[in-house]
Parts: C-alpha cells; structure tokens; sequence
C-alpha cells in the first residue's frame, strides 16, 4: 500500500476517534479506562486492516471491534482494578457548564446505566452514534430484528423510568 | 373493506421516525397513525426526548481534543517502534553509518562538542527511548512529516541556494523531547547535517563555531527554547554563511519558504571563526 493509501485510511480512521471514545466512555464510564479501549480498538485495527472486507464499512467495523473488546474486557478489567475509587462522577460533573445541565446528565445516566448492557449498546449505537438499523446489528452481530426490539424495549423501559418521576423525561424540573 | 395498499405502521416505524431514518414514503402513514393515537405521540415524543437526552448527556466527550495517544500516525509509529526493536542493535550501527558523515554535535548532554562524536551517538541511540525515525526527502513531504513527529511546525530550509539538496530527515525520540536532524547532500557528495533538540538551558546562545575531528566543522547556537547546530565537512568561508542564513531562517520561520542565501559579511564575523 501506498503512502497517499495509508494517511489517506489514517485520516478516515481518525475521524472516527470521537465517536469511538464517546462509545467507549458511555459503555465504561471512565475516562482513562475508555481510552485505553478506544486504543486497543485503533491498534487492532491496524494490524487487522487487512483482513477487513475492503468495501465494508469503516464505522461499523471500528465500533464492532470496540465493542467486542469491550465485552472480552479481560484487560479493561485488569486495568479497572488499578484505576478503581477513580470514580466517574467528575468526569460528568466537570464537563456540564452549569449545575443544573450536570444534575441533568447525571440522571440521564444513570437512567441508562439500569439498562441491561445488551439494551444499552443498541441505544447508544443508534440514539447517540447515528448508526443505521443495519449497521448496529453488524456491530453487535446481531439480526437486524434483534437489534429493533433491543431498541424498542431499552427505550420504552427509560420511558417509565421518567414516568415513575413525578415531572416526567425532562429532568432540569425534577431537580428544582 | 378494500385493502389498504400500504403495509400496517409497526413498533420499528416508530423508531425509524424517532432516529430520523423514516422511508419519506412511509411518512404521511406514519403521521396519520400518530394523529389518531395521541398515547402513541406521546410515546415517540418522549423516544425523541429521550434521545436528544442522551446526546446530550454524552456530546461533550465528542468534543473533547482527541488525546496524542489516539492520534492513528502515533500508535502506526508504536507498532512500527515495537517492530523496530528487533533491529534496534542492527538499527544503532546502521544509523552511525548514515549519520557519520555529518556528525560532530551530541545529542544528549551539554552542547559542547564531544572529542568522539562516534562514542557520543552510541550513547544517545542507547539511551533514547526508541530507534530513531528515518524518511527520504524522495518519498516524504518532509514538512509534514517532522511536523507529525515533533509536534511542531519545523519546515527544513531550502539550501539549493548554497548548492545542498536535502536527502534525509531523522527524528530521534528523547525523554525531554524530540531531536531531529535533516541531512543535505551538495553535487560534490559532501554532506551536511542540520540539527535541532529541545534546550536544556534556556539561556538564548550566539552562534559559535567548533571544528571536530575528522575535518567537521560546527556552528551551533540556542533560542534558549531550541538548540540548533549545523555540521560539515567544510572550510568557515563556505559553512559560516550556511549557519547564519539558517540561524536568521529559524528565528523567522515565514522565510524559510524559498531558497536561502547569504549576506554581506558582518564585521563580527571574524570574531565567530
């Protein structure tokens, strides 16, 4: 492969970073235990490029790598024992610009933490990351029928969660 | 009761619409549907609250610098470093060769000039923490690849004006930064190095000349935030010139886009050697 070859699927792979740390810390919830993932996924990438499908797609791939990573997780949780009591609470809190956003991103959170990991992919792949139907279940390796009632019953299971509340999904009233 | 020609709305419908990836055709079905089930509405009101929700719990981590040790280029070099290791005993002896001819100033330790410049890169090959990185001007935008590796914008000087064409850059990884050198050939094969490394001292150093065994000449000199020197094997009339031009290039990197040349000699310069 050529020079212009490389930088050129270097670029596209970078690209996607934000996306992959923004999966990997919804799914860790730890920063550094997070890039650790992201890094992992990047450098098995790297060496796998060339068994990748070469008109496959670049984003559901990565992702899929990540994600499997992320359920192996053997060396995330050699890595979590060392990193544990570094909680994520700042990791949220620090980020938010105002009290209330960070109440907000919090409950958020932690709502979507209740749900079975399973559910929680699904919505961060297709709610947050904008992936296609089709492309989740390729992540997940899934049917793309297993993926819709994942979807169907994580979100509906959110969606008590905040009717149990007295003021319903949009939490900044809840907290007054 | 005729049929109704367009397939029953179902739960992945409702999705569709919330994820905005609804078939255009399906949607005045759709909206139809909702019309006439306000529970409905209200559910895919609260999915799409929901997920704005979400995205916005998580945006921030999206928009966050992408740390260095993410960067594809870095983890491509660390792999390649980590193939690299195996000839790192081979790789030190082969650099000695490609580098001998143009050395006469250490890497590490104070800028002085060793008496055995040979002894002194074994030392700082040894010590650095990795191989150092090699790419021909042939093959490299070599701007752009300094620039990946150090970190820095280092644009090599043109010195076809004083008859050297640049080959080679090297980037030697180091603990408080990295070096780099770029080698320049003349139509004679006479070689030439450009060096730079991070100061260690950050008192800003005039340019002085120090000759080196070997019949190498080196003229050096500090910002006080980088340190510079330039070796040949070249008479003073021929590399102070050189080292000047290079010296006022580094200090006003906008000039470094075209050729550089020499000046009118200074009073001071018999002074410099």
């Amino acid at each position: 492969m050529g020079m212009e070859a490389v930088s050129e699927r270097d670029r596209r792979m970078e690209a996607l970073v934000p996306a992959l740390r923004r999966f990997a810390w919804s799914l860790t919830r730890n920063a550094d235990v997070a890039d650790d993932l992201v890094q992992d996924c990047l450098e098995h990438a790297l060496g796998a490029w060339h068994r990748r499908h070469a008109d496959g797609d670049l984003r559901a791939w990565l992702f899929a790598i990540l994600y499997n990573l992320h359920v192996s997780g053997r060396r995330r949780d050699a890595r979590r024992s060392r990193l544990l009591g570094e909680a994520t609470a700042h990791d949220t809190g620090a980020q938010a610009s105002s009290q209330d956003a960070a109440v907000h991103c919090a409950q958020v959170l932690a709502q979507l933490d209740t749900l079975p990991e399973e559910q929680r992919a699904v919505l961060l792949l297709v709610g947050v990351e904008g992936l296609g139907y089709g492309e989740a279940a390729q992540v997940l390796d899934l049917p793309v029928g297993t993926v819709m009632s994942r979807l169907s019953r994580g979100r509906e299971r959110l969606r008590r969660m905040s009717d149990a509340k007295p003021a319903g999904v949009p939490a900044l009233r809840r907290v007054v | 009761m005729a049929a109704d020609p367009t397939p029953p709305i179902g739960e992945d419908d409702l999705h569709a619409l919330v994820d905005g990836v609804l078939d255009p055709a399906r949607l005045p079905a759709v909206q139809r549907y909702l019309a006439e089930r306000p529970d409905e509405a209200a559910r895919v009101q609260d999915f799409t609250a929901q997920r704005h929700a979400l995205r916005a719990a998580l945006d921030f981590k999206a928009r966050e610098p992408i740390p260095a040790r993410l960067r594809v280029a870095n983890l491509r070099e660390a792999r390649g470093r980590a193939a690299r290791q195996r000839w790192r005993m081979a790789g030190a002896a082969a650099v000695l060769v490609v580098m001998g001819s143009g050395l006469g100033w250490t890497l590490r330790g104070s800028m002085e000039p060793r008496p055995d410049a040979t002894a002194a890169l074994q030392r700082a090959t040894a010590e650095a923490p990795a191989p150092p990185l090699q790419a021909m001007a042939r093959d490299t935008d070599l701007g752009l690849w300094l620039f990946r590796r150090l970190g820095e914008p280092f644009p090599p000087p043109d010195l076809t004006g004083f008859g050297f064409a640049l080959e080679t850059a090297f980037v030697l990884p180091g603990r408080d930064g990295h070096a780099a050198q770029l080698r320049y050939v003349d139509g004679a094969g006479t070689a030439l190095s450009l060096w730079r490394r991070p100061s260690p001292d950050p008192v800003p150093r005039q340019l002085r000349c120090v000759d080196e065994p070997g019949g190498l000449l080196t003229y050096s000199w500090s910002n006080g935030e980088t340190l510079y020197a330039v070796t040949a094997a070249l008479e003073r009339d021929r590399l102070r010139p050189i080292a000047q031009a290079l010296e006022r290039a580094m200090e006003a990197p906008a000039s470094v886009a075209g050729p550089l040349a020499g000046r009118a000699r200074r009073p001071c310069d018999a002074a410099l050697g």
